[in-house]
């Protein structure tokens, strides 16, 4: 029995958890401990237990550890919380809950300016300064939920007094950064020739100091833009809206506007950055599927608010490159909220105490401001087409598609390839044409890179299929212009018997027929004529031509060519023509050369030259014109070959009248 | 040394020594040998230790010819009337002693099995016991072979055997003194805060193990090519990936990398891990299972055996007796509204924390 196997699915004993620490559960101890002393209105025990906590939180900082920082941070939202529903049903403990409310946020304010600065100050290495200023994100982070908790039950003294005392809270290493700032501008001095090892040396303190200002304002401008958010859902009417918001200082970052609409576009926010994804306006229940509010939305929203009221909109002509990927989250974004906001006019009127045609004006202007960004996108990305170097398996790729398109397009040269009546020239003296021509692709280089900004271009390979029917017509005017004999009829059928009984008298043995496609489907008389067969069925797809049939066993096919509409050609093409041409070893089967050349120096100095002069009416910066240009390329592209009438006996034009 | 060198190529060891340079303070030894020595004795379970203490000290004294232990002699006539007395002489003292140290636990300031515990711990109650039980069959035992044994072999055993009645005395002495401090419910706080560091101690050190082999581990097969499957990512696992609930779990307590990497340089294709959080410490039931070979469909056969390359033991479950003592104390403070008594509980508590963020933060 004992090895009686059981066979089961379960691996409940495969996955142990890490071993328990020993302070596992003191921290739930704790609030549950205060849960008590709250519902006794025990006012020692809520001390000595709030005490605790700020012990174990100095504790913490002291000792850099950020896990057991978190174990009691939240203490004002969470407090608050206890004391409020317990003043919700005994409205004589609100002494208590003053009392209580007070000190949390005393004490999370002495927290952030004065316990975090001492140790942050003293702390010289650079690893652990960036390892404690996550200490005051997530101070800042509580203060937001605390506020958030705040406005939730609609409090509002308490809102005042903790928004008062937040704005007390300053930066402790306001000094420190200002002289970062100043060794920065210094080392931008002279932008010709900027002291690196400066930059380089100031760069990340730099970076780790300004995240206290970026903490504190974003900790500001979510529940700023929450109180907005929540007018707009008609959550709370204009008086409550105004009553909150009256309580804010006017922003003074104006120009942290940009960063700030990056940030609510950016993959940060979307990871409960602050815990704004949690914020919500209203009871979910469990089993209820539902799109929660999302921070980008509402936090746009408050940026466009404000920029509607202080008429500051963004200037993007500086953003870094790295960011402008989100710019299309940013226009879609700001496009969604300024439509929002216009589907609602009459409460934005209110709202912002402006006439319909002044919110209209600033609607626009937020919309302009925005549109930029694209301008700034693509100005970004010309520039970085223009700077990076051509793919050779980006070329190939698009060498081999031109290629396969003037192949599928390409009849008369496929013939001479197939009867074999060609010759190839050798002799460099010896001019063929050119059958083909250079094309500029303006912005060409984006199809041609092998990086972020590669970009496919549709189309391109028509320029391959165009050389095909180039070389058709050029065979047809060749015949047409050295034409000895020539029939005229009133039909198709008419005209081939014509041709054929003269080829016939000049002993001329036909073996082809060409002719407009649409005698395969238009004429009756052709198609039932005794001595036209329909074609078998096609074995080889690879035959560019459209096989009509056969007349007298003579093999029709139809070309696309202008020039044989409402003519036949019929001949011993063998006879006929020849095809001379020049091949080279990397053209694209050896007689196509296709060719991508980015423009020399002296092309783009011309071009721009050129250019300039015609777009003169556009708004155009040079840089943008020089851009533009230098992303542009030149692609080459033409056979070098001839067609030449052999015998002139040895073939017929007939006319369809 | 040879003993050594072996040991080095377990992960344990190797673990414990990386501990002792990266974590001195932890590592340091919290009671010096003497006292482990004599908490060792005075457990519970060491009555065959006592035992053989006992008779192998009487036997051994008649072998012993020194000056020393020649200074008190007894005559034959005095033995065998100290023989019969001093039977029961000891069966008076431990009958008294035990009323006494009964009456006194019955008044204990604090009455809770974690005290008594910590009683049972700190004093050599069990250890009199033991003693006492041992010395009295030595009487009887010697008592009875008066007349089979010489006179003088007679005499040093019933020597011997005073001698242990004396350090019974000298332990009865040390019973009531310690049981006279737990008493005092300072110095038995005092008590309960050194025993709650050390079981926290305990519990950083067994933490940081596994923590440091599950990064060993880690590495080790990321560097053998062993690919790491979670349990969501298996599915379509094989149905022969079964587990046989009648093996009892037993604790991984070592790894030898070496006898492992001979295992893992076999011609061996795609092997995986089946579980992700492998360290010392773990639970497991059938070790040829925590090796798979990806390709085949792992009948019997082709299991990998691990076998000689871990060591089982088992299952050990550390419970924090002294913490939720603290707990239990703690809330039973605040539901009758004592919070003036928190102060002492509170204080262990941040040491407790404050011993986990230096040893976790520090290196």
């Amino acid at each position: 029995m004992k090895h009686q196997k059981i066979r089961n699915n379960k691996f409940t004993d495969r996955f142990d958890k890490a071993p328990q620490l020993i302070t596992n559960g003191i921290d739930e101890l704790i609030w549950r401990s205060m849960v008590k002393a709250i519902d006794t209105r025990n006012k020692e025990l809520e001390k000595t237990l709030f005490d605790f906590m700020q012990s174990t939180i100095h504790l913490s900082i002291q000792h850099h550890s950020l896990s057991h920082f978190n174990h009691y941070i939240n203490f004002p939202a969470r407090i608050y919380e206890m004391t409020a529903k317990k003043n919700k049903l005994e409205t004589t403990y609100y002494e208590s809950h003053k009392e209580s409310t007070e000190r949390s946020v005393i004490a999370l304010r002495n927290l952030i300016s004065f316990v975090l600065g001492a140790v942050i100050r003293n702390e010289k290495i650079i690893e652990k300064r960036d390892h404690l200023y996550y200490f005051y994100y997530w101070s800042f982070t509580s203060y937001s939920l605390f506020f958030y908790s705040l406005f939730r039950r609609n409090d509002l003294d308490f809102f005042k007094y903790t928004l008062r005392n937040f704005y007390l809270i300053s930066d402790p290493l306001e000094t420190e950064l200002q002289e970062l700032r100043a060794k920065k501008r210094n080392a931008l001095n002279d932008l010709s020739n900027p002291d690196i090892e400066e930059l380089y040396e100031v760069s990340k303190p730099l970076e780790i100091l300004r995240r206290f200002g970026l903490y504190r304002r974003r900790c500001l401008k979510s529940i700023y833009s929450w109180i907005i958010y929540m007018y707009q859902l008609e959550e709370i009417e204009l008086k409550v809206a105004q009553e909150y918001l009256n309580q804010f200082k006017p922003f003074d970052h104006i120009g942290e506007l940009v960063t700030d609409l990056f940030f609510y576009s950016g993959n940060e926010l979307s990871m409960n950055y602050m815990g704004l994804s949690g914020w919500d306006y209203i009871q979910r229940n469990d089993w209820e599927v539902y799109s929660p509010p999302q921070p980008s939305e509402w936090l746009t929203l408050g940026a466009v608010a404000e920029m509607i009221t202080t008429k500051h909109y963004p200037n993007f002509a500086r953003i870094k490159t790295k960011d402008i990927n989100k710019a299309s989250g940013i226009m879609v974004m700001v496009q969604k909220v300024t439509k929002e906001m216009q589907k609602k006019e009459d409460r934005w009127l209110d709202f912002f105490k402006l006439k319909s045609e002044t919110f209209l004006e600033r609607i626009n202007a937020v919309q302009a401001s925005i549109m930029e960004l694209d301008k700034v996108k693509e100005r970004i990305r010309e520039e970085k087409i223009a700077q990076s170097q051509l793919s050779d398996k980006k070329k190939e790729a698009l060498i081999n598609d031109i290629g396969a398109s003037w192949e599928k397009q390409s009849q008369i040269h496929w013939l001479f390839d197939k009867i074999g009546n060609t010759q190839i020239i050798t002799d460099e003296n010896t001019k063929l044409k050119l059958i083909g021509r250079r094309n500029y692709l303006p912005k060409g280089k984006m199809m041609l890179i092998d990086n972020e900004y590669y970009q496919r271009v549709y189309g391109l390979s028509d320029l391959g299929g165009n050389i095909g029917r180039w070389e058709d017509d050029d065979f047809f005017a060749t015949a047409l212009n050295s034409v000895k004999h020539q029939v005229t009829g009133i039909s198709i059928v008419e005209t081939i018997e014509k041709s054929l009984a003269l080829l016939n008298e000049n002993d001329v043995n036909p073996d082809l027929i060409l002719l407009s496609p649409e005698y395969s489907y238009q004429d009756d008389e052709l198609l039932q004529h005794e001595d036209f067969s329909l074609p078998n069925e096609r074995k080889n797809d690879t035959i560019p031509f459209l096989e009509i049939g056969r007349f007298k066993n003579i093999l029709i096919y139809g070309s696309f060519s202008n020039l044989i509409e409402n003519k036949v050609l019929i001949c011993n093409f063998k006879d006929a023509f020849l095809m001379r041409y020049k091949t080279k070893e990397k053209w694209y089967k050896g007689k196509l050369n296709i060719e991508f050349k980015e423009l020399s120096k002296e092309e783009e100095s011309d071009k721009f030259k050129k250019e300039l002069t015609a777009l003169s009416t556009d708004k155009r910066e040079e840089g943008d014109l020089f851009n533009l240009i230098r992303s542009s390329i030149y692609l080459d592209i033409w056979t070098t070959l001839d067609f030449h009438i052999r015998d002139e006996n040895s073939y017929v034009i007939g006319y369809v009248s | 040394m040879i003993f050594n060198r072996r040991r080095r190529q377990w992960l344990r060891f190797q673990i414990i020594e990386s501990m002792k340079e990266e974590y001195p303070d932890l590592m340091k030894r919290q009671r010096n040998l003497l006292t482990r020595f004599t908490h060792f004795c005075k457990a519970r379970n060491q009555w065959w230790l006592v035992l053989i203490i006992v008779f192998g000290g009487i036997y051994v004294s008649s072998r012993i010819n020194y000056k020393m232990f020649n200074t008190i002699t007894l005559d034959y006539k005095t033995a065998t009337q100290l023989v019969d007395q001093r039977s029961s002489n000891l069966a008076t003292i431990i009958s008294i002693s035990l009323v006494v140290v009964g009456f006194i636990i019955n008044n204990l300031a604090i009455k809770e099995p974690v005290v008594y515990k910590l009683l049972f711990r700190r004093t050599p109650l069990y250890l009199i016991v033991y003693l006492t039980l041992s010395t009295i069959a030595a009487f009887v035992i010697t008592s009875t072979l008066r007349d089979t044994l010489n006179q003088d072999l007679f005499s040093r055993y019933v020597l011997a055997a005073t001698y242990f009645v004396l350090l019974i005395l000298i332990f009865i002495g040390i019973l009531f003194r310690t049981i006279i401090t737990i008493t005092d419910p300072k110095k038995l706080n005092e008590m309960l805060q050194e025993e709650i560091l050390f079981e926290s101690n305990k519990r950083l050190r067994r933490f940081l193990v596994w923590k440091l082999a599950q990064q060993r581990i880690r590495a080790f097969m990321s560097h053998h090519n062993v690919s790491d499957r979670s349990f969501l990512s298996t599915v379509g696992i094989p149905n022969n990936l079964a587990i046989d609930n009648t093996i009892e779990q037993r604790e991984l307590s070592d790894i030898h990398f070496t006898r492992l990497e001979a295992l893992l340089q076999e011609d061996l294709n795609g092997l995986f891990l089946t579980n992700t959080l492998l360290s010392l410490g773990n639970l497991i039931r059938q070790p040829n299972e925590l090796l798979w070979n990806n390709n085949s469909i792992n009948p019997s056969q082709d299991r990998i055996s691990v076998g000689r390359c871990i060591k089982l033991k088992k299952a050990s479950t550390a419970v924090d007796e002294f913490r939720g003592h603290f707990d239990s104390k703690f809330e039973d403070l605040v539901n009758t509204g004592k919070q003036n008594e928190l102060g002492i509980l509170m204080d262990t508590y941040l040491d407790l924390y404050e011993m986990e963020m230096i040893t976790l933060i520090t290196p």
